[in-house]
């Protein structure tokens, strides 16, 4: 791209966003991959996925960059500054979700040569579509500066908690029924887990949107409905 | 917030970011004043001091102005976005695009939307020109071709694949047309290939599985028929009506997995025909009228007096009332009550003017943990009771893939003892709307 001696504000600003795209792309890409190594035992794709985290983290510094010398250059106030401060709020979220799918690969390596039982597996499968949805949405809010749509997906993150509480238990039954299960298990715990994380981190960016937006945070506590710190499951008798 | 359009603005204020105005201008009026000051010092005497003084104020009233005014222009420049060259895009090119059957877009050298084409806008229907691209796309795949078409100034092409909202595979191709030029991307879709080399694996993954036990029932049966059990007469009664059911259900489960492999294909295409609902579930619910009758349910019909059309396949609603309506028969009370409403309103889920079809059983409820997972593939709450009724663990599975296509909601509620109520929620066509 050739480089302009004078950049205008505009054009900072549009690189800005563009980056957060890329961003945004690659977070969606990696969590979408991660799982789909894990389905397929395949530990070729989930080494390709763990890789490709590290072009998330050096846009991340890049943006980081990019935004201090803004700051100090332009010395933006209301508006422009609300927006180039969420402009660094969200690339911290989109470098998490690309670490916690990363985690996923990774796990994905480590129990690619066991069998899953195909049950455990659905529900996992449930979790990413939701938070894959979740995700691509809040990222749609954001290049549209949408807060009713930001406002949606922040209602959404009690679904894929749901889903979390379920499948949590059903792990945890699935290990006290044999426990030669724990192994695969407990890298399937972390899996959901991580995969709850990005749901939060997506309502993370939503909050962002709407307050870029309007100024303000969204009303009242966002609805949590992750009951998983105090389940407990007992062995039937 | 609509986005920014570009209009034209001078070069010189491109610079004037770089100085800043109101630092400039006080100096320059002070100068002014200052100046006035000492010329007009040697001509007055004393008694033109407050002359001096009104002339200061009235200095500083204009200073104050001109400030006040000039970063005014400065905010007023925030919002002004550098224009396209007016030469990038002639007469002749935009036509040519517009010819094209393969969808078509036109990038310039900061990657913005110079043109596109209808074929496009089928494509990414938020596509805008004048947008960067990666307003329009974050595809990775996409953006790294058009990086690669930049730097080799050759052509590059990608796979791109997409999985919300529905399955997607593209071949994208990006053409420098010059070098430091404009960037034409062709878009080819390859996602009926795909989709089909998806389902088929999938299908087969999940027929082998599922299939698998009854299947071995059946053959553990007839191992048994043919040595220890030959000349026993009741006990061949007995096993060859346990291998009919057993074959039945593999019938169902590979019925059904068809279905939803149909379904899967055409998920992306959103039904356009308009139907009526209302006749929909009451022509279904009377077709289930033998099977009620056989478990000892009831069921009642319950129906708003208002217009119910939405935009659907008869067929397909008309498996998803079915499916619901079996499951309540099924898994409700023996001898209970199944309750179907249609419904016309606000919508508390979807915030919309809405159908909603509810379909309520007083069985023995569904405890909460499993509710979120209903929909799943061959989820069971209970699965020797499941499998005793003949459920094939896919009719739920069937019905969100349906509502998918139909772009509607399922809201499931339960409450142990109490019984359960799956309720559909379709946008509603309104009267006013052209069929």
């Amino acid at each position: 791209m050739t480089e302009h001696i004078v950049k205008s504000y505009e054009q900072e600003l549009m690189i800005l966003d563009t980056k957060i795209g890329q961003m945004g792309g690659l977070a969606e890409q990696l969590v979408a991959e991660s799982f789909s190594a894990l389905e397929s035992h395949n530990p070729k794709r989930a080494a390709a996925t763990v890789a490709s985290d590290s072009t998330i983290d050096r846009l991340h510094r890049e943006l980081e960059e990019q935004v201090i010398v803004m700051i100090a250059r332009r010395q933006p106030m209301a508006n422009d500054l609300r927006h180039i401060i969420s402009v660094l709020k969200v690339a911290g979220e989109l470098e998490r979700i690309g670490d916690l799918a990363k985690n996923i690969a990774k796990r994905a390596l480590a129990i690619s040569g066991e069998n899953h039982p195909k049950g455990l597996l659905t529900g996992l499968g449930h979790m990413v579509e939701l938070a894959a949805r979740q995700l691509k949405d809040v990222l749609d809010a954001y290049a549209a500066r949408d807060a009713q749509r930001a406002l949606n997906v922040w209602h959404q993150d009690e679904k894929l908690d749901a889903v979390y509480n379920s499948v949590f238990r059903e792990l945890l039954t699935y290990m006290m029924e044999d426990p030669r299960n724990i192994g695969l298990c407990t890298h399937l715990l972390f899996v959901a887990k991580n995969l709850e994380r990005i749901g939060d981190h997506s309502t993370n960016i939503a909050e962002t949107v709407t307050y870029v937006a309007s100024g303000q945070m969204p009303e009242g506590d966002r609805p949590k409905y992750d009951l998983t710190s105090s389940t407990l499951v007992s062995p039937e008798t | 917030m609509a986005l920014r359009q570009p209009t034209s603005y001078s070069a010189a204020m491109d610079r004037e970011t770089e100085i800043a105005p109101d630092r400039i201008l006080p100096i320059v009026a002070g100068a002014t004043v200052l100046v006035l000051g000492v010329l007009t010092a040697g001509y007055l005497s004393g008694t033109s001091i407050p002359l001096l003084i009104l002339l200061a104020s009235f200095a500083g009233g204009i200073l104050g102005w001109m400030t006040a005014r000039a970063q005014v222009h400065t905010t007023e420049n925030r919002s002004l976005v550098p224009p396209m060259r007016a030469d990038a895009v002639d007469h002749s090119t935009l036509n040519l695009l517009s010819k094209l059957e393969l969808p078509g877009i036109l990038l310039d050298e900061s990657q913005r939307v110079l043109a596109h084409n209808r074929a496009a806008r089928d494509l990414f229907p938020a596509i805008a020109d004048g947008q960067p691209l990666a307003l329009v796309s974050r595809n990775p795949e996409l953006h790294q071709a058009i990086e690669h078409a930049r730097q080799t100034g050759h052509s590059a092409s990608a796979e791109m694949t997409e999985r919300l909202p529905f399955d997607r595979r593209l071949v994208v191709s990006a053409a420098p047309i010059t070098s430091m030029g404009p960037i034409l991307l062709q878009f080819r879709d390859t996602s009926e290939a795909a989709r089909l080399a998806q389902l088929r694996s999938d299908f087969i993954a999940n027929a082998s599985h599922e299939l698998r036990t009854p299947l071995a029932s059946i053959r553990g049966f007839i191992e048994t028929l043919q040595g220890p059990a030959r000349a026993d007469e009741a006990a061949r009664q007995r096993f060859l009506g346990i291998m009919d059911v057993q074959a039945q259900r593999m019938n169902r489960i590979l019925d059904d997995l068809l279905s939803l492999s149909r379904i899967e294909m055409r998920a992306h295409l959103h039904p356009e025909t308009v139907v009526e609902v209302r006749d929909i579930v009451s022509e279904t619910v009377r077709g289930l009228d033998p099977l009620a009758r056989s478990e000892n349910a009831t069921i009642t019909l319950e129906m708003t007096d208002q217009p119910c059309r939405v935009h659907g396949e008869r067929d397909e609603l008309s498996q998803v009332v079915q499916n619901l309506v079996h499951n309540a028969i099924k898994y409700g009370r023996h001898g209970g009550k199944v309750e179907v409403c249609v419904r016309r309103g606000l919508s508390p889920l979807t915030r919309r003017d809405s159908v909603e079809i509810a379909v309520r059983d007083d069985g023995p409820g569904i405890a909460r943990e499993h509710l979120p997972r209903l929909t799943e593939r061959f989820y069971r709450v209970d699965a020797a009771r499941s499998r005793e009724k003949g459920g094939t663990g896919l009719g739920l599975a069937i019905v969100k893939h349906i509502l998918n296509r139909h772009r509607g909601e399922l809201e499931i509620e339960s409450e142990i003892g109490r019984g359960s109520t799956f309720t559909v929620v379709l946008a509603a066509v309104r009267e006013d709307d052209a069929a």
